[in-house]
């Protein structure tokens, strides 16, 4: 774990378990993950539906209570919070990005970039001149005063990219970012989810199924049963996926271990 | 632009049945208020448009058009009050109506004195109408009931059988029981039936005081006139009194209120609905920005927002469409009463119920799990 020891990790989870139901209907979906990530990459989170992937972004994110386990958000023990300090927190450190984009369908794209802002009480036209930016960063410099219905689905994640931008997030977390999109468009928006992670150091994770994406991604964590079955550096030194993993069933429980490939 | 209004102006079309029914609400109170008042003005009418500020009925009397008769010669007692400086009296008898070509119809026969300046004569027949009653029997009937009457003006015309001549139209005089028909005190008494004791009888006997203030010398006449009893009003409590009796007595009121109530309770329901059901479909974005950290209560501000433009334009489209359903009422001679501060309350239950709509709409929103949108 070469990386660890340079740089901090943004994102540190431990014993993370949940399950949904309750009693004999209870169907569990974490099983004791435990988890780092860090700056200025991109981590893909991949796995069957089922698998725990989504549940997984939802406790990481500050979305989700876990029935236990901890996750350290920028040094911040974050489900220790209450719901109203979550939200803060969220709204500082936080950015998101849905698979189906999510755009107010009244607003032009610099308005629903400059939402946010406004919701921060930033004033209009500072708000506008950094919505202007963003979409400038995204590669819609020319599409600001449009709206989603006559946007393409690209042109819209990447609206919805901008908007999840402009809070100047350190972490930023995607769901299924791709998946209605097609191939070129893909490309551009994983291409500049990757980007952001250089550019700005934040840290994203982005939970998908799309095997066309994993040549964008510093590191592929997958899933499968509640698990992490594989943690590995595509591109990154060789031999560190194998001690990644190892490394982090290690922190788990026995029966992750037990599960493990 | 905030988000409020840019999704109202962007889909205005899904917030229209809120608006329209918010106003529908609003009109449908106003109109029925204005017919109300209108009608109950016609209760009133000859106290309210004649110049008299004193009245005297028969005890029991609560509403103008219960009175019974009472001598006539009152009006004598009435001027030795220094204050008062005039009276005379006014007939109201019912009679039949029988036009040139045969239709009978129920009518209240109202005698006062033919002069321009008589304290009975209502004022829009001052110009003109009340001295052209001074010729024998003539009357004056109101334009509003000429078709039932078939009256028109030179035509013969007979009353409790005998021979009336229509000398001109009232405009405003509509009544809500039997249609007036004026004529002067002399023709009166010759067309109703003779008292069976021969007595000089009156319905009512007015009077004007010196000043505008007629509450002392109603105090001093009172207690002169308690044996025998008969009542002393000024026009305005006797006006009101009248109304008020209507409004409670009669079941009109009762009625006027459960509609409007009705009404209310239909545009709260339809106007939260469509408020919900924009919530509804902005879900997914609301959710988004409850992830990002906004606080619901940021989010309730934006359907907050938009239930109180509902109610503004409702209210304002309240008003427009009842100063039309007014003006279509007056060009009809449907007695419709448009005041402002009824307005003004239709326009703040207007806003009041929009805003509890957008209040009981927002149920959706603090429901809301952002985790759901991981699913």
């Amino acid at each position: 774990m070469n990386r660890s020891d340079a740089i901090a990790p943004s994102i540190s989870a431990s014993g993370l378990v949940h399950g949904y139901g309750k009693g004999a209907a209870r169907t569990p979906v974490l099983h004791q993950l435990s988890l780092q990530f860090w700056p200025g990459e991109l981590s893909l989170m991949m796995g069957a539906s089922g698998s725990g992937k989504s549940t997984l972004l939802a406790v990481l994110s500050g979305l989700l209570r876990p029935e236990s386990g901890s996750v350290n958000l920028l040094d911040t023990p974050i489900w220790n919070l209450t719901e109203r300090e979550l939200e803060r927190f969220r709204f500082q450190h936080c950015g998101y990005v849905f698979q189906n984009f999510n755009l107010f369908p009244a607003l032009t794209a610099t308005e629903q970039v400059a939402l946010p802002l406004h919701f921060a009480g930033v004033r209009e036209t500072q708000a506008r001149q950094r919505a202007e930016a963003a979409l400038d960063e995204v590669g819609l410099s020319g599409r600001m005063g449009l709206r989603p219905a006559q946007l393409s689905g690209g042109e819209k994640q990447r609206v919805a990219i901008a908007r999840a931008l402009i809070g100047s997030p350190k972490v930023l977390f995607a769901d299924e970012p791709t998946s209605a999109l097609d191939s070129a468009n893909s490309e551009i928006v994983i291409a500049l989810l990757q980007k952001i992670a250089k550019t700005h150091g934040a840290t994203v994770i982005t939970v998908t199924h799309d095997p066309r994406l994993t040549g964008h991604a510093e590191r592929i964590i997958r899933l499968q049963d509640g698990m992490v079955i594989e943690d590995s550096r595509p591109n990154g030194t060789d031999g560190a996926a194998l001690s990644l993993a190892a490394g982090t069933a290690a922190t788990g429980t026995q029966h992750s271990t037990g599960n493990h490939p | 632009m905030s988000l409020a209004r840019a999704t109202l102006l962007y889909e205005w079309r899904r917030f229209l049945p809120g608006l329209l029914s918010v106003a529908f609400a609003g009109v449908l109170m106003l109109v029925q208020l204005g017919l109300l008042l209108g009608m109950f003005g016609t209760v009133t009418v000859l106290v309210d448009r004649s110049g008299a500020n004193l009245w005297v009925t028969s005890p029991e009397t609560e509403s103008f058009d219960q009175s019974r008769d009472i001598p006539a010669n009152l009006g004598a007692l009435l001027r030795l009050h220094p204050e008062v400086t005039r009276s005379e009296t006014m007939l109201v008898h019912d009679a039949d109506w029988r036009s040139g070509d045969g239709t009978r119809v129920a009518v209240s026969l109202v005698g006062l004195q033919p002069a321009a300046d008589a304290l009975a004569c209502p004022q829009p027949m001052r110009d003109a109408l009340c001295a052209r009653l001074a010729e024998p029997s003539t009357v004056v009937v109101d334009r509003g009931e000429a078709d039932k009457l078939h009256a028109v003006i030179g035509r013969l015309a007979e009353v409790n059988g005998h021979r009336v001549r229509v000398v001109g139209l009232s405009k405003g005089l509509r009544s809500i029981g039997n249609t007036y028909v004026f004529a002067s005190a002399q023709t009166a008494r010759e067309l109703s039936e003779p008292s069976a004791t021969g007595e000089d009888l009156t319905t009512f006997v007015l009077a004007k005081t010196r000043d505008g203030t007629p509450e002392g010398a109603r105090d001093d006449l009172q207690s002169l006139l308690r044996r025998p009893a008969y009542r002393v009003w000024t026009a305005r409590e006797f006006s009101m009194n009248s109304q008020q009796w209507w409004l409670t007595e009669s079941g009109v009121g009762a009625g006027f209120l459960f509609s409007s109530l009705l009404g209310l309770i239909i545009g709260t329901v339809i106007t939260s609905q469509t408020l919900r059901g924009v919530i509804l479909s902005t879900l997914r974005e609301y959710a988004t920005f409850r992830a990002i950290g906004v606080p619901a209560a940021k989010l309730s501000a934006v359907v907050l927002e938009q239930s109180l433009w509902i109610g503004v334009l409702g209210a304002v489209l309240t008003v427009i469409v009842s100063i039309l359903a007014n003006a279509l009422a007056q060009a009809l001679y449907v007695p419709l009463v448009l005041t402002w501060w009824a307005v003004l309350t239709a326009v703040l239950i207007g806003l009041f119920t929009a805003m509890i709509s957008g209040l009981l709409a927002l149920r959706e929103l603090y429901r809301l799990e952002p985790a759901e949108l991981l699913r």
